[in-house]
């Protein structure tokens, strides 16, 4: 058994079994499926968990540290790896009412380059930073009016 | 303002992600049913993967 067969067992008693462990522990459960086919149907197994995944958060459980060692396929990968260190953050939106020199700000400070319009919550729309500077290169005044009639 | 970015599920395969920003679409929203939240995807967020 390879430290990515561990590495990557790790994550997932974490992802599918919400059994947060360390290195080791991976390693054991790794280990034991491959060693499934040695095992009868009554066999008993018992694995020690002896560690706990806090001392792994900025390897196993770090996607920049799982690509870099090569542990983690892009072909495996999905949105959920990409936006998993920001779970608890709330996308950023904008309101349709809102004014187009508004949304313009609100992209500069936060440095997006797009943003999600809503109408009561709804994602309605969309709007581009290119697009609204164009915008407002070639009609200044359209600074003050609302997304929706942009 | 624009149509709205199209909506994947959280479980879409990266390798698709980067088919459709690639293309038509500079970013996409992705939705998490499990936890009822939106999160988006951005054309830099996939080149961040891809160069690795």
């Amino acid at each position: 058994m390879t430290d990515k067969d561990a590495a990557v067992m790790t994550r997932e008693l974490c992802r599918q079994e919400g059994i947060w462990v360390g290195y080791s522990a991976g390693s054991a459960v790794a280990g034991l499926i491959q060693l499934k086919d040695q095992l009868k149907k009554d066999d008993v197994v018992v694995i020690i968990f002896h560690d706990h995944g806090t001392r792994y958060i900025g390897k196993i459980f770090n996607d920049e540290w799982m690509l870099k060692m090569g542990y983690l396929d892009k072909a495996g990968m999905t949105a959920h790896d990409i936006v998993s260190g920001r779970m608890n953050i709330d996308i950023t939106t904008i309101e349709k009412h809102e004014t187009v020199g508004h949304a313009l700000k609100l992209m500069m400070d936060n440095n997006f380059s797009q943003l999600p319009v809503t109408s009561d919550g709804r994602i309605v729309g969309s709007i581009f930073e290119n697009k609204i500077m164009n915008l407002l290169i070639q009609s200044p005044e359209k600074r003050t009016t609302a997304l929706k009639r942009s | 303002m624009s149509n709205a970015l199209p909506f994947v599920d959280i479980t879409t395969p990266v390798d698709t992600l980067a088919k459709m920003v690639a293309g038509e679409y500079e970013a996409v929203l992705v939705k998490d049913f499990k936890r009822d939240k939106n999160y988006i995807i951005t054309r830099s967020d996939l080149a961040d993967i891809m160069i690795r």
